[in-house]
């Protein structure tokens, strides 16, 4: 198991000064948009069950739309969400099936000196010298883009 | 019903039914993540295993500010055998300083001061051929990482992980002061989390975390290692990656608190730097919609691009409205039909996004902050491929470095 070794959240989390001014604005403005956020959940949620009540009626007024047509769309999204679960769960039987029991690569081998020479990108000696535990470059020990790129074209 | 009539009914189709649709798409895969890989992940046994050791790397650029909170985590981890490399990126602060005695104190951070500013892909690189391990660890300078973390991350390769490249965390937000920073919180846990888990389940993932991965050395040697003229080296390598046929697994589990710019201008930039990346990746491997062999790709390269044609035409309608409008009430966008049903299932996948990702970060008490979230994101997210499109394209023709400056990392403790 895992043993519960991280730092608390409390300490992750930073909690800055906020004035109050802010907080009550931020609070202000959320509000403001959760009311029209709730506004349309009673609308659709009220239009797809069918229950008729002020706001669906002055909104299916305004939209010039009714409660079967916004049921109609709530249902095709139902049925899209169905059809998407299901494809995807289709789709990731037939890879297990299909690839699951295939070892198509071994553990790769650890990546050598000669495998980093191999990239053209550092000098050997450089390579070496980054071992080091403090290093300074004053040039950029890796090659140029210029050079990378005429590296390239002639592979 | 008077949906999408007129002379641009198509378009207006289009610019509703794609997010409707990619909304329950994101809902039902991750959904399906949940009840076929999260569900079933067992705790891992940390002191019954052999780790191998790891190295980080932490590119830090004018990090003066945050890099020593980050390597004091680093270095109190209980992963056994691990480095740090620390590696300047040619900063013009107090960094280089501060890194060198930063490595007088910590025996296992070692430190590379490079003089030149080249980009992080370019630190990126640097640090791998330091690197005496043979996991990289990359975690940005402003961040710190939970205990457990490395484990999870390392633990994947060992899982019938032989094709495994890279291990992306989950980047979890440190400064929730603000409106914003809630508000990202929220896009985070939800959004990003929604978005990450149904790629999986689609066997690629558009990019790697940036703030938190992990990659196995072998697969950057055999890929050529990060781009160093691409502006978000985390979604260039994670294609690079794929299309060898790497393996990107994501790992909820794997915490790494981070901090998220709190002004609109820090938010925008990134925004602006993200949109650009997933565009240059989109012009750089197109021909992959050439090759039978990529096919698996295809999806979030098209997801790329409808989504980036979406934007045009959500700006196109929105201008033809403005421009035609008769009265006020014309240009009230909130107050149509097609923005209820857009805001009502909008909802539906935040709150199920969040209630997934609340079991590793618990952040379900920050839904109150979602609400802002159908009401604005559509204009941002429009505005910003909008804005980065010509950018990707000038970057594409006239290549050079990636060099950018971090985005602005919120208040600082108190």
């Amino acid at each position: 198991m895992v043993k519960s070794r991280s730092r608390s959240k409390e300490i992750m989390i930073i909690s800055g000064n906020r004035s109050n001014f802010r907080f009550v604005t931020d609070l202000l403005i959320t509000l403001f948009f959760w009311v029209y956020t709730i506004i349309v959940m009673i609308f659709i949620l009220s239009a797809t069950t069918g229950f008729s009540n002020v706001v669906t009626r002055t909104l299916n007024t305004t939209f010039k739309t009714t409660n079967s047509e916004v049921q109609a769309v709530i249902l095709f999204g139902f049925v899209v969400f169905i059809v998407i679960y299901l494809v995807l769960f289709i789709n990731r039987l037939y890879n297990k099936k299909r690839f699951g029991k295939l070892t198509r690569r071994t553990y790769p081998e650890t990546v050598t000196e000669r495998d980093l020479i191999s990239l053209r990108l550092m000098s050997i000696e450089n390579i070496e010298k980054l071992q080091s535990n403090y290093v300074v470059f004053e040039k950029n020990p890796i090659i140029s883009l210029k050079e990378e790129k005429i590296h390239e074209e002639s592979d | 019903m008077d949906f999408f009539s007129g002379p641009y009914g198509l378009v207006t189709s289009f610019v509703f039914w794609y997010p409707f649709l990619m909304a329950l798409f994101w809902m039902a895969g991750s959904i399906l993540f949940l009840r076929t890989k999260e569900n079933k992940q067992n705790d891992i046994d940390i002191d019954g295993f052999d780790w191998p050791m790891i190295s980080i790397l932490v590119p830090c650029y004018n990090e003066e500010d945050t890099i020593k909170e980050t390597i004091e985590n680093l270095s109190g981890l209980s992963y056994p055998k691990k480095e740090i490399i620390l590696i300047n990126d040619g900063s013009t602060d107090q960094t280089a300083s501060l890194l060198e005695e930063l490595s007088k104190k910590h025996n296992e951070v070692r430190v590379i001061q490079l003089e030149q500013n080249r980009g992080k892909a370019n630190a990126l690189q640097v640090g791998l051929f330091a690197a005496k391990a043979e996991y990289l660890v990359c975690v940005d300078a402003d961040a710190l990482l939970a205990d457990t973390a490395p484990y999870y991350m390392i633990h994947q390769f060992f899982v019938s992980g032989e094709r495994v490249g890279a291990v992306t965390g989950s980047p979890s937000i440190r400064n929730r002061n603000t409106l914003l920073s809630r508000m990202q919180l929220v896009e985070y846990a939800s959004i990003i989390g929604a978005i990450k888990r149904t790629q999986r389940l689609l066997g690629k993932v558009m990019t790697v975390s940036g703030v938190v991965v992990t990659f196995r050395k072998k697969a950057l040697v055999d890929v050529g290692l990060w781009d160093r003229d691409m502006i978000t080296e985390d979604i260039a390598v994670s294609w690079k990656l794929q299309k060898r046929f790497w393996d990107v697994r994501y790992e909820p589990r794997a915490i790494c608190w981070m901090l998220v710019p709190e002004t609109l201008s820090g938010i925008w930039k990134q925004r602006i730097r993200w949109a650009q990346g997933g565009q240059e990746v989109v012009l750089r491997h197109w021909r992959i919609l050439f090759s039978w062999k990529q096919r698996r790709l295809w999806l979030i390269f098209l997801e790329q691009c409808v989504s980036t044609i979406w934007a045009f035409s959500w700006l196109f309608i929105t201008l033809v409205l403005i421009f035609s409008a008769n009265a006020f009430q014309d240009l009230l966008l909130w107050l149509t039909l097609t923005s209820f049903f857009l805001v009502f299932i909008s909802m539906i996948q935040l709150f199920i996004s969040l209630v997934i990702d609340s079991r590793h970060n618990g952040v379900m008490k920050y839904y109150f902050w979602a609400a802002w979230y159908p009401a604005i994101y559509w204009m941002v997210n429009t505005l910003v491929v909008v804005v980065a499109l010509p950018r990707a394209i000038k970057s594409r023709y006239k290549g050079g470095y990636a060099v950018w400056s971090s985005p602005d990392r919120g208040l600082k403790k108190s």
